[in-house]
């Protein structure tokens, strides 16, 4: 019996995070090392290579695979049955937060337990996950039409609507968007009638003018101004995203190699963050643009098989948790890349697996336990 | 089942798909711009800033004593992207050649590395004087922004690992790749600006940048930068209150200053005016600083200026002083010096020569060689504004040499030089005031009535009142007090009689002299706009002795002479019991002792018995017999104020300390009725655009309404000071045949500060013109000998002040130059 549930499943997620997680692994012992003089042997490499980071991330991975092994024995349903209580939970803890945290880099949303940061904004998504799909299902299940009337759609709409403000307030934009960006897309999965869809979207038109002249922090506000024009402040925020771009460019097609003495980011400061926001442009630099195709190829695959076993759930609410964090790693592939590449504002959004920073390994890793689980109890399908 | 969602699935696949594809895509064109020139250079954006030149400092007639001069500077930069070993070695060359241009015509360039190859062979870091921790941090951040590999800390492994990455020559000696490391090093750690160029040598000649010219194409990452460096044409004149400027080097404060602009290569004010006005001087902060805003493509080269900006220069700075009153000043203060130094060595001979004065005067010396007056301080302030004309402390020394950074050996030698040419006399020295205190006796009394203008008092010799055991009275300077009979007010200042201003100050009791010293600002700092200023202070129970605070913590050092000596004797009388106590129990009875005379009474006895028995184990009875009660008692005397003390304090002399800056506004403020001011240096300050940023105003803190005819006795005193009827004044003898009698006033200061009568210090103020006072001055001689010593400087500052007023009516005009001396 347990053999057969090892066999079912599925070990392709595993083997695609592990492999993302070693090459993440790589990268950031090769941004954080300092220049090595000469040509210098593997061995001296080994010697000099600061391993402090990666060795860390890779005690995030394992705690990470002890949660997936944990929610794997744990039925999906039952922890449906918990959505009310996980939900107000978190809003209790995202409230908290605003109240209380400390701030770090401009946000207020970290708690500091045992000196190092907690971010509950993090692992929230995952609760927000389970809330939306929960309700979303409730709606659908064993039902043709999907989420049309507004009687259906307030209940999703509101429960994701108080986290929402309680992270804007912090202010964590970044993180707001992801919850928004779930949100959307297991609407969209749930069949959100055209109609209503092209109502939110002229609504979004409309408030994101307001936000900007009447919400947005001045900071923020420089932040996007400097995206689009990195030369109004060479100084200082254009600067991450210009040296990100330079870093990029450095690279070329084939890079400059790990570890070699001539990348930019070991000039000490060249480029903030070098190992966590910013790793994806330090790994192009040293393995260029093959090896950043590499890695999207990577994610590409992951977030493909997601929807893949999503789509073969038992039920809705499997597919729309399953769904759920399918939207999550895409937002923040793609928000983490397109910013590394110059295409999309600095957010402090980090790169799922590959860059450095424990909240987010374990939060990506309780994601894929969740997809996993609702894979492994597709009973109902496979007998069929 | 699952086919409901189909159409939604394929969708959500179909948009991943393009998204991707997308990210993709950009980064195919990102990583592929380098090839492509005309896709990089919208990412190259880069802004270099330049200082403004530091404002000028002007005299009240314009004339410029501080000011930025046009300067060469050789510049390194190196671009961001050439960072492989060739590239290294390829601007390793260009140092060279740079350096070598540079050395043959006579130039220096910088020398900051910080590891050093000291002479026993061995590499050190070296970060200055710091302490230990801080070094220790200093060094590792140091390693880390020099991005040494981890773990690599022994200097002499990470001075080989530097050579090597930098690809200096395996030829070229320690002391030639310092050079060449020390241009690295400050490249290095610009980090994050490393578009801003380092300097390399400031100040270059003509030939060098000629010759670096030509070979500029040879030269990568080498370049030639218009600079400034400050100047001072009158270089020793007024030295102490301009100040000089120098490197940040505090990192704090360095972190602080570069929210404002400030850069690595910023210069600051350290002292004087330089310093205390360094936020209006500065070209340094962002406001002021011009940018350049250019795109370069990625081989680094400059493609096209975007933006331009030219720097503003600081604010100008227009100051009370004259420069020819104050050279007038300085000259006048150094003839007075050195005149009166030949005086005391030929005395010192003479008295050497004399059998019976050598054995005296060896006598009262020891075996120590005699201080003889080396230095002085001169100030001249308006009295009705208080805004100072001149102020001058000498010996002074070349501001020019502070530019760009003095040697350590030239600073060493300023800082062993006995005369200290470094300190600055107005403001920072303090000493006992002598009889330039009196007129605050007289005014003080006068005021509170404690003395008519009409009164009179016979100098009776020792004022014994306070004398109980049989010690010297304190008494007058004549040897003949019959001499100083029916002393008034006018009279009393005129032949500076002690004895008068014993009773005055008895009557007027300590309280009420202290109380009238704050008043005329003797106790307080003037608040004169320059840093470090030392407050004075005037003798009462608390400054000689506050049994409230810790013995370390007391104003004088009488407290802590007279603990030494308890703990001294304690340790004897333990000796003599055969008993040896620890260190810590002296310190604790000593402490506890000393800590009784805080308690008002003068007697003492069984208290300090109780200490000895509970502490030191020597029983009362036993203490009692020996005597050793009365013994500590008497030391501790020292420690309590009494009547002696006070009417010693009324003529200046005790512990009473006093700053010359203070001296000054004193006279000023009793001539003035009584407006305590603070004392202006700046006239106004200008910004580069010629607005009026500020304009100093007059200060008047408080009015004490002196009354006219208490100001005019003390002028008619200080007149008499300097004349030589009826006997003649203390400073007769000076003045004699002076073309300006009568139309001024002055007063004497001669205070002891060792048994030896030579080394005296000596004071003189004075005041002209008679009828309507305009200015005062403070003449401050240490070692003076005598406070008429001091006058032959103020007789030259006002020969010159009278002839200039003369000058003026001779011509039947007004002289032009504004704010002139002239009324």
């Amino acid at each position: 019996m347990r053999l057969k549930v090892l066999k079912r499943i599925d070990w392709l997620m595993i083997i695609l995070a592990a492999v993302i997680l070693v090459f993440g692994m790589i990268s950031i012992s090769s941004a954080v090392s300092p220049a090595s003089s000469s040509e210098v042997s593997l061995f001296e490499l080994a010697k000099l290579a600061n391993t402090e980071y990666s060795s860390l991330q890779l005690v995030y991975f394992g705690a990470g695979a002890v949660i997936i092994a944990v929610l794997l024995f744990i039925d999906y349903s039952n922890i449906g049955e918990f959505s009310e209580i996980i939900y107000w939970v978190s809003v209790a803890l995202l409230a908290a937060v605003a109240l209380f945290g400390s701030e770090i880099n401009g946000t207020a949303g970290w708690f500091k337990i045992a000196g190092r940061g907690f971010q509950p904004a993090e692992f929230c998504k995952i609760a927000i996950i389970i809330v939306i799909a929960k309700e979303t299902a409730k709606v659908t299940q064993d039902k043709e039409t999907g989420l049309d009337t507004v009687k259906e759609i307030w209940p999703v709409l509101w429960r994701f609507m108080i986290p929402f403000v309680l992270i804007m307030i912090q202010p964590d934009w970044g993180s707001a968007f992801v919850y928004f960006f779930i949100t959307a897309g297991i609407m969209f999965m749930g069949r959100l009638g055209w109609k209503k869809i092209l109502v939110f979207l002229l609504l979004i038109a409309v408030i994101v003018p307001l936000l900007w002249f009447f919400v947005m922090d001045d900071w923020q506000k420089a932040r996007i101004e400097v995206f689009l024009y990195p030369e109004l402040d060479p100084m200082g925020n254009g600067l991450q995203s210009m040296r990100a771009r330079s870093v990029i460019e450095a690279g070329g097609l084939l890079g400059k190699g790990f570890f070699s003495p001539d990348l930019l980011t070991q000039q000490s400061n060249y480029l903030p963050e070098e190992h966590t926001d910013f790793i994806f442009a330090s790994m192009v630099e040293s393995c260029g643009f093959i090896g950043g195709l590499i890695l999207i190829l990577l994610y590409v695959f992951l977030i493909l098989r997601i929807f893949r076993l999503a789509i073969r759930a038992k039920d809705d609410f499997g597919m729309y948790i399953s769904c759920g964090v399918g939207f999550m790693l895409i937002f923040h592939i793609v928000e983490n890349i397109g910013m590394n590449i110059g295409l999309l504002p600095i957010t402090g959004v980090p790169l799922p697996l590959f860059s450095y920073g424990g909240s987010n390994m374990i939060t990506t890793m309780a994601g894929l336990g969740l997809v996993m689980g609702v894979d492994l109890r597709r009973q109902s399908w496979d007998l069929l | 089942m699952r086919y409901k969602y189909r159409n939604r699935y394929i969708i959500v696949t179909a948009l991943i798909a393009v998204t991707f594809l997308g990210l993709i895509l950009g980064l195919y064109f990102r990583t592929t711009a380098s090839a492509d020139s005309s896709r990089g250079d919208t990412n190259f954006v880069r802004m270099t800033s330049k200082a403004g030149r530091r404002g000028p400092i002007l005299d009240i007639n314009g004339t410029q004593l501080a000011y930025d001069v046009s300067v060469y500077n050789v510049q390194f930069l190196k671009d961001v992207s050439k960072n492989n070993s060739s590239d290294r070695a390829n601007y390793t060359q260009s140092i060279i050649k740079a350096v070598g241009i540079i050395e043959k015509n006579g130039s220096k360039t910088i020398d900051t590395f910080n590891i050093v190859f000291g002479q026993n062979g061995t590499f050190s870091y070296d970060f200055g004087d710091i302490s230990v921790q801080l070094e220790q941090q200093r060094i590792k951040n140091w390693l880390s922004n020099m991005a040494v590999p981890e773990n690599m800390t022994d200097p002499e492994e990470v001075y080989y690992e530097l050579r090597n990455r930098y690809r200096i020559p395996e030829e070229m000696g320690y002391d030639d790749a310092r050079k060449i490391l020390s241009i690295w090093q400050e490249s290095q750690l610009t980090g994050m600006y490393a578009y801003e160029p380092v300097t390399i040598a400031t100040d270059v000649s003509y030939e060098t940048i000629a010759e670096i010219e030509v070979m500029l194409d040879q030269m990568d990452g080498i370049s030639v930068d218009l600079g400034s460096k400050r100047y001072y044409p009158y270089s020793e004149l007024a030295a102490h209150l301009l100040g000089y400027t120098g490197r940040i080097s505090d990192p704090d404060q360095l972190e602080e200053l570069s929210k404002k602009g400030y850069t690595e290569s910023s210069l600051i004010g350290k002292i004087g005016l330089e310093y205390s006005l360094e936020e209006h001087l500065s070209g340094e902060v962002s406001e002021k600083r011009g940018y350049t805003t250019f795109r370069i493509d990625s081989t680094g080269s400059v493609k096209d200026i975007i933006g331009k900006s030219d720097p503003k220069s600081g604010d100008t700075v227009v100051l009370n002083i004259d420069l020819d009153l104050e050279r007038v000043v300085m000259e006048a203060l150094e003839n007075n010096v050195t005149r009166v130094r030949a005086e005391q060595e030929e005395e010192y001979n003479k008295r050497l020569a004399d059998d019976k004065l050598r054995e005296e005067m060896l006598e009262e010396l020891g075996d120590r060689e005699p201080d003889f007056c080396n230095s002085g301080a001169a100030i001249v302030v308006d009295i009705d504004t208080l805004d100072v004309r001149a102020i001058c402390s000498y010996p002074s020394f070349d501001l020019n040499e502070f530019v760009g950074g003095i040697s350590a050996d030239r600073l060493r030698e300023f800082t062993e030089d006995e005369a200290t040419p470094l300190f600055d006399r107005t403001i920072q020295s303090r000493s006992t005031p002598g009889s330039i205190f009196k007129l605050l006796t007289a005014v003080a009394g006068l005021m509170e009535n404690e003395v008519t203008l009409g009164e009179t008092i016979d100098d009776r010799g020792p004022f014994t009142k306070y004398i109980t055991d049989g010690s010297d009275a304190p008494k007058c300077w004549t040897k003949y007090y019959s001499n100083h009979k029916a002393q008034n007010v006018v009279k009393a200042i005129k032949n500076s009689c002690n004895y008068y201003f014993f009773v005055v100050a008895d009557r007027l009791k300590i309280d009420r002299i202290h109380k009238w010293a704050e008043y005329l600002g003797l106790t307080s700092k003037t608040g004169i706009e320059l840093p470090y200023e030392t407050a004075g202070f005037v003798g009462d129970q608390k400054t000689l002795y506050d049994s409230s605070k810790d013995i370390n913590e007391q104003i004088t050092s009488m407290p802590r002479l007279v603990y030494n000596a308890v703990r001294k004797r304690l340790k004897a009388f333990g000796a003599e019991r055969n008993m040896e106590y620890s260190s810590d129990k002296l310190s604790d009875a000593a402490e506890k002792i000393v800590a009784l005379a805080g308690t008002g009474s003068s007697k003492m006895g069984d208290k300090i018995r109780k200490v000895l028995q509970n502490i030191l184990d020597i029983p009362e009875a036993y203490s009692s017999n020996k005597g050793w009660d009365n013994e500590l008692n008497a030391l501790l005397l020292e420690l309590i104020w009494d009547g002696t003390d006070t009417v010693t304090t009324g003529i200046g002399t005790n512990i009473t300390q006093l700053t010359p800056i203070a001296v000054v506004r004193y006279l000023a403020t009793i001539l003035n009725g009584g407006k305590l001011m603070v004392p202006h240096l700046v006239n106004r300050i200008v910004s580069a655009d010629g607005k009026v940023v500020s304009e100093t105003e007059k200060e008047v803190l408080y009015d004490l309404e002196i009354r006219q005819e208490f100001i005019d006795a003390v002028k008619e005193g200080m007149k008499e000071v300097t004349l030589t009827t009826d006997g003649g004044g203390t400073a007769a003898k000076v003045f004699r045949d002076f073309r300006y009698l009568e139309q001024f006033g002055g007063k004497s200061g001669t205070a002891p500060v060792s048994n030896f009568d030579l080394e005296d210090n000596g004071w003189f103020i004075s005041f002209a013109p008679y009828d309507e006072p305009e200015i005062a001055i403070v003449v401050f001689l240490p070692h003076g000998a005598s406070g008429s010593n001091a006058a032959y400087a103020v007789r030259d500052i006002l020969e010159y002040y009278f002839d200039r007023i003369e000058d003026s009516d001779r011509n039947g005009r007004p002289v032009e130059k504004e704010g002139s001396m002239i009324p």
